[in-house]
């Protein structure tokens, strides 16, 4: 026996073994086996991928999900050295049902399921018990192959992501329906990947394929409906930076047996009415008397309201029990606690608007991506809506405004919801935020000597959600770090750059007071390379100066095409102006230049000159969505790289 | 000669507006304690208590909402003696049963072996400004789970602290070491029934510094250490015995064999064991501490395929012995203390030397605390008595690095000999031996208005520039160490081509010598042959507070845009 050998005979010793080495000489060979050339450089290569799901007249899903995959490479043995599944307790129930490894010398060895963990998955921020199983595979070597089997019972709210007498509590709260929202792309090249449902011949089911082809049936089997999905040999998904979300862009399957929105949004209306989440409590009352008192109109009171609960309800989910994930919290579990999740949060605001006289809902929304017309519930958010006195619905959220000088976060822009109101809804869109309502300006003047040292000053001024990010240092960040903070903002402009002073106002913390403002002046020595006849220096306002906010640069704009659809964090106007004084004599070799372009995604216009010894650069660009179609890419990475440019090094000559 | 006039203004004016803004804390305790207690039979107790006063929305919001108290259910039980927040008007909130929640702990997660290990998080409900979190629970240790007290606590916390008490209770017949650094508080003795207790009471502590780099082996971070080892080789031998019991070797020799089967040369075979416990055994991030100071059996992790750092050395240690090539184990601390003193908790990270070098157990290369040459004082953990330091001399840079530049049009080949720094060796290449690597690159020069070109000068792979010290802030409390091998020696040689001419730059950071080292500089032009020499000299790798702006002077010279880069202008 050689040393590898030896090697195997050891390791096998530590594992359980089953021999079905009799067996294996009778099969045929099975095709699932072999090596895959298409794929070489693969970590892994799943054979097959499916989930099959029997539907119960109560909407209850019974799942069972399998998967065999071969290991190609050492990293690919390391990721599948365990298997792990997710559940929520409170509305599903998981377990292992089997596992199998075909080590690649033609040893098959069952692992022992009943030794799989199942346990509290570690958690922060949302601490509502989430379980998981997981199953020690251990050691694998390139050319094993794994198989497994999870039965699954129940369903999943909210996205965030034993076998009992008493199956209660895994009918969904909208009894007797069903839905899922089935991801179709790969991490591994996936020779097959199969969905199936089973339903009882009275449930209809509406569905759609999306962003791809697949091959789809339904078939009526042993009195029940059968409808299969089935993609053969895809790769992993090629994402584009800055893209949209995969489930926006990515083959997926909605499936719903719910007829409309309008039906979610009455049923989401009626169980937290049902529940009186929103039933008023008198020590949030007096709260809600106090924050009012001297309001007049109804937008002064929707404001200080709203804004009270984002800064003053933290995000930490703790667990109601029964109804977790759907129900939001009653008021005096909120006001008590003081923290929640955002149904909570904004269960609190919706409260605390009914206190106040309001008519107030909540609504559901999906952060990060696409809600289509299939009733599915792919929402990962809760926020409110108020009824104005126009009798229009006015969207909220106070989990996403804390500290923001807004009521409605533009971050959340373009963004379907749900609301649950008494009439019921169809699906909405939050529009487009104009970018001028998140503008940041910068103003600068500055000198500069024959040595190329510089000394200067700049205002900052923003608002909206550029105004929160400049201003979060103040409001969540540490105090006594505020001086660093400020100084790092000219420290990435040049580690020599020294802060003379800086005024950021009495209380930066007061986002209601106005639109931040920030004084800075400063020296930087040796800010321009100088020779004996001429200087080469970049603008100030364009030399990395307040780069958290400009995320437009953080899109890489060499791609010359997209395929896909592109995200930047908020639409934003860009103003910056820069004067810079030189030394007598010099002048910009370039000469000045204007330039200027306008499309449906991005408007720059930009200007250079030169009057005297004073340079004079402006800047206006503005992007003017959050979300935008792969046709927009050309008209943002015009816009952009032509900003950009006057972003180069200047030379200036005597 | 440097301009002293302008750089010791704007010195001082950045000193001047540094000072001017006095931080306000976001949160104070009120009082903090922790009370450790070993009983007769082995049990242990650790209790904590805070009252802690939320000021501001960064720490209600964000920073003190929920405390966290890992354990090992096996042997350990949580149990809590109050908990509620009072608010400002007095109105008391209990922290209701579905605020305390058992989760798996974060560094656990995909390790079955260490599944058990649980996380008691608490949510501290009912929270407003100017409320008052009380918080007091007790860490309950059964007999044969930890065998001695084992202590190594910062003394400074995240907030002020008005009144901490630390105490320590010890059967009378054992032995109790501690030792207290860089803050001063008279221990209180008491001897009753049996128990004797140290108490420390600490008052008006400061919040400890959010600096970056901020090590308690730096010697300015105010620590306790305290065991009741008898001594530090005592606790590294229990934690020796785990490695390598004698009834696995013939096992893990015939494993380690395997695993140099087609290797012929020792450095091979090694550079095999090596890969195996590198890329083929997961690393956990468990810490020993939190596993109990317990290593699993060398079998279970192979065949589990991942390993804490602790189980890797193991592995690693054992296999190399198992192939007679006389690996030592180290342990190195997270600061020193007189003997007795340094339990297993204050041990920062394990390491084997092997033919001189120290191997990292969690990724390829040099051994982590090894970078920093000596900063971490070393134990050697399989042959008794021996105290590290690893042999560092003195890495002076006589020779440069050197950058051979040719420019054609916008492009410039480099051919470049640099120093590798610890950051890149790796076995077997020699430990701590300057090593020279060649390397060749093309380079693109950014063109300019009007036919003028920049090229910036390429730098070595692990330059300090990369450590981004030049972008610290201008002032710092606490001590920074420095790599070791810290400092640069650069000559470029740069041929012009003919349709090209250099304009000399007249600013660059000028040379410079303070307390903290030297920065020189300079540009020579003969004939088509430009000469730039750039070298950083830093006298010592521990720069104390005093020394740092002085330090962070020759950082931002050796930065210096100007002096890295040369202007070429068409002709």
């Amino acid at each position: 026996m050689n040393k590898k050998q030896l090697l195997l005979l050891f390791l096998s010793c530590f594992l359980t073994v089953y021999s079905q080495e009799d067996e294996s000489c009778a099969l045929p060979v099975d095709p699932t086996m072999q090596i895959f050339p298409e794929y070489p450089d693969a970590d892994c290569v799943v054979l097959a991928d499916s989930i099959h799901v029997k539907v119960d007249p109560t909407g209850s899903g019974s799942f069972t999900v399998y998967k065999k995959l071969r290991v190609q490479t050492w990293k690919g043995a390391l990721a599948h050295r365990i298997v792990k599944y997710e559940y929520d307790p409170l509305t599903a129930f998981a377990k292992f049902k089997w596992a199998t490894i075909y080590r690649a010398n033609g040893d098959v060895v069952n692992l022992d399921v009943t030794q799989a963990c199942d346990y509290a998955a570690p958690a922060r921020a949302i601490y509502w018990g989430a379980r998981e199983i997981m199953l020690q595979v251990g050691r694998l070597e390139p050319g094993d192959v794994v198989e497994y089997e999870i039965d699954k019972k129940g369903f999943t709210y909210a996205l965030l992501n034993s076998l009992q007498d008493d199956d209660s509590r895994f009918i969904p709260p909208m009894r007797g329906h069903f839905y899922d929202i089935v991801p179709f792309w790969v991490n591994y090249p996936t020779v097959r990947k199969t969905y199936m449902v089973s339903l009882p011949m009275e449930k209809e089911l509406q569905f759609q394929f999306y962003h791809g082809t697949c091959q789809s049936a339904m078939r009526y089997q042993d009195d029940r409906k059968v409808y299969s999905f089935v993609m053969e040999n895809t790769v992993p998904f090629e994402r584009e930076p800055n893209m949209v979300d995969l489930f926006d862009a990515a083959p997926k399957l909605f499936m719903s047996s719910t007829p409309e929105w309008r039906d979610k949004s009455l049923w989401f209306h009626n169980v937290n009415e049902e529940y009186d989440s929103f039933h008023a409590w008198p020590d949030a009352q007096k709260k809600v008397d106090e924050l009012v008192r001297g309001k007049k109109t109804e937008m002064e009171k929707i404001e200080v309201l709203t804004h009270w609960v984002a800064d003053n309800i933290r995000y930490s989910g703790i667990s109601m029990g029964e109804g977790e994930g759907f129900t939001l919290h009653n008021t005096k579990m909120n006001y008590t606690d003081r923290c929640g999740v955002c149904k909570d949060i904004a269960g609190t605001l919706i409260s605390f608007l009914r206190m106040a006289g309001f008519e107030a809902y909540p609504a559901m929304t999906m952060a990060g991506s696409r809600v289509e017309e299939i009733p599915a519930d792919h929402f990962n958010h809760c926020v409110a809506v108020v009824k104005l006195a126009n009798g229009t619905y006015m969207p909220l959220d106070p989990t996403w405004v804390p500290f923001v000088r807004e009521l409605w976060s533009s971050a959340e822009q373009q963004q379907h919801y749900l609301p649950g109101v008494p009439e019921g809804s169809d699906l909405c869109l939050t529009p487009v935020s104009a970018p001028e309502n998140h503008y940041v300006r910068i103003h600068a003047k500055n000198k500069l000597d024959e040595k190329g040292n510089l000394k200067g000053s700049f205002t900052i001024t923003a608002e909206g959600q550029s105004d929160a990010n400049i201003r979060r240092m103040f409001t969540q960040g540490w105090q006594v770090e505020w001086t660093n903070q400020l100084e790092n903002q000219l420290l990435a402009v040049s580690p020599k750059a020294r802060i003379v002073k800086v005024d950021y106002g009495k209380d930066p913390k007061n986002y209601m007071a106005g639109p931040v403002r920030i004084t800075f002046q400063y020296e930087i020595p040796g800010y321009a390379l100088a020779t004996s006849g001429e200087m080469v220096f970049k603008p100030l306002v364009m030399n990395n100066l307040y780069a958290q906010v400009m995320s437009h640069l953080r899109i890489d704009t060499s791609l010359e095409t997209r395929k896909y659809g592109f995200k930047d964090a908020c639409s934003r106007l860009v103003e910056l102006t820069e004067e810079m004084d030189l030394p007598k004599g010099y002048r910009l070799t370039e000469g000045g230049r204007t330039d200027s372009f306008a499309s449906e995604a991005a408007d720059f216009n930009g200007s250079l000159s030169q009057t005297g010894s004073k340079i004079r650069l402006t800047q206006q660009l503005a992007l003017k969505k959050r979300v935008y179609e792969a046709a927009d890419w050309e008209g943002f990475r015009t816009a952009v790289n032509k900003h950009k440019e006057f972003g180069n090094y200047w030379v200036v000559k005597k | 000669m440097k301009n002293i006039s302008i750089y010791n203004v704007i010195l001082f004016l950045g000193l001047l507006f540094s000072s001017a803004v006095q931080a306000a804390p976001e949160a104070e305790y009120r009082t903090l304690s922790k009370a450790y207690t070993l009983n007769p039979d082995g049990s242990q107790e650790y209790r904590y208590s805070m009252e802690l006063t939320l000021f501001t929305h960064t720490a209600m919001n964000r920073t003190y909402g929920e405390s966290f108290v890992v354990y090992n259910p096996q042997y350990q039980e949580v149990k809590i003696h109050h908990s509620y927040t009072r608010q400002v008007d007095g109105t008391i909130i209990e922290t209701p049963e579905n605020a305390f929640v058992e989760v798996l702990p974060r560094r656990a997660a995909n390790a079955p072996g260490h599944n058990h290990l649980k996380e008691l998080v608490i949510v501290h409900t009912g929270l407003e400004l100017g409320a008052t979190i009380y918080l007091d629970y007790s860490v309950l240790t059964k007999p044969g789970y930890l065998t001695e007290l084992d202590i190594f606590e910062e003394i400074e916390q995240t907030s002020p602290v008005k009144e901490y008490t630390i105490s320590i209770s010890v059967p009378q017949s054992k032995s109790l070491h501690s030792h207290l650094a860089q803050v001063k508080a008279v221990p209180q003795t008491d001897t009753t029934e049996g128990k004797k207790t140290v108490k420390w009471v600490f008052r008006d502590l400061p919040a400890a510094s959010q600096a970056p780099r901020v090590w308690t082996a730096n010697g300015d971070v105010p620590f306790l250490a305290a065991s009741t080892w008898r001594t530090e080789e005592e606790a590294l031998a229990s934690l020796f015995a785990q490695f390598n019991p004698s009834q696995d070797r013939l096992q893990f020799l015939t494993f380690a064999e395997a695993l140099t089967e087609h290797v012929k040369d020792e450095e091979g075979k090694i550079s095999a064991v090596l890969e195996y416990v590198y890329d083929k055994l997961d690393l956990s991030p468990l810490s020993l501490q939190e596993t109990g100071y317990r290593l699993r059996p060398l079998d279970e992790v192979t065949a589990s395929a991942y390993a804490t750092a602790a189980e890797k050395a193991n592995m690693l240690y054992t296999l190399l012995s198992a192939l007679e090539y006389a690996p030592t184990l180290w342990a190195a601390y997270q600061a020193e203390a007189p003997d007795g003193a340094l339990g297993l908790s204050a041990v920062k990270e394990l390491f084997v030397v092997v033919n001189g070098f120290p191997l990292s157990v969690t990724g390829k290369g040099v051994s982590p605390v090894c970078i920093y040459g000596d900063l971490y004082p070393a134990r050697n953990v399989s042959i008794k008595g021996i105290k590290g330091k690893m042999n560092y001399p003195a890495f002076g840079y006589q020779e440069p690095a050197t950058f051979q530049l040719r420019i054609s049009g916008k492009e410039v080949q480099s051919a470049a000999r640099t120093v590798k720094k610890l950051t890149e060796v790796q076995f077997p290449e020699p430990f701590p031996d300057k090593i020279w690597s060649e390397t060749a690159e093309t380079l693109k020069m950014q063109e300019l208005p009007s036919g003028y070109l920049l090229l910036t000068l390429p730098e070595g792979k692990a330059d300090i520039r990369k450590q981004g010290f030049q972008s610290y802030n201008s002032t710092r409390e606490k001590t920074l160490s420095l790599l070791y091998g810290a400092g640069e020696y650069n000559v470029y040689t740069v041929e012009i081509p003919d349709g090209m001419e250099l304009l000399i730059q007249t600013n660059p950071f000028p040379s410079v010598k303070n307390k903290a080292g030297s920065y020189e500089y300079s540009l020579q032009q003969e004939g088509a042959t430009a000469t730039v020499t750039r070298k950083l000299t830093l006298d010592t790798t521990t720069i104390t507070p005093d020394l740092y702006p002085d330090f962070r002077e020759l950082m931002v010279a050796w930065d210096d845009q100007v002096a890295r880069s040369l202007l070429l202008r068409k002709k």
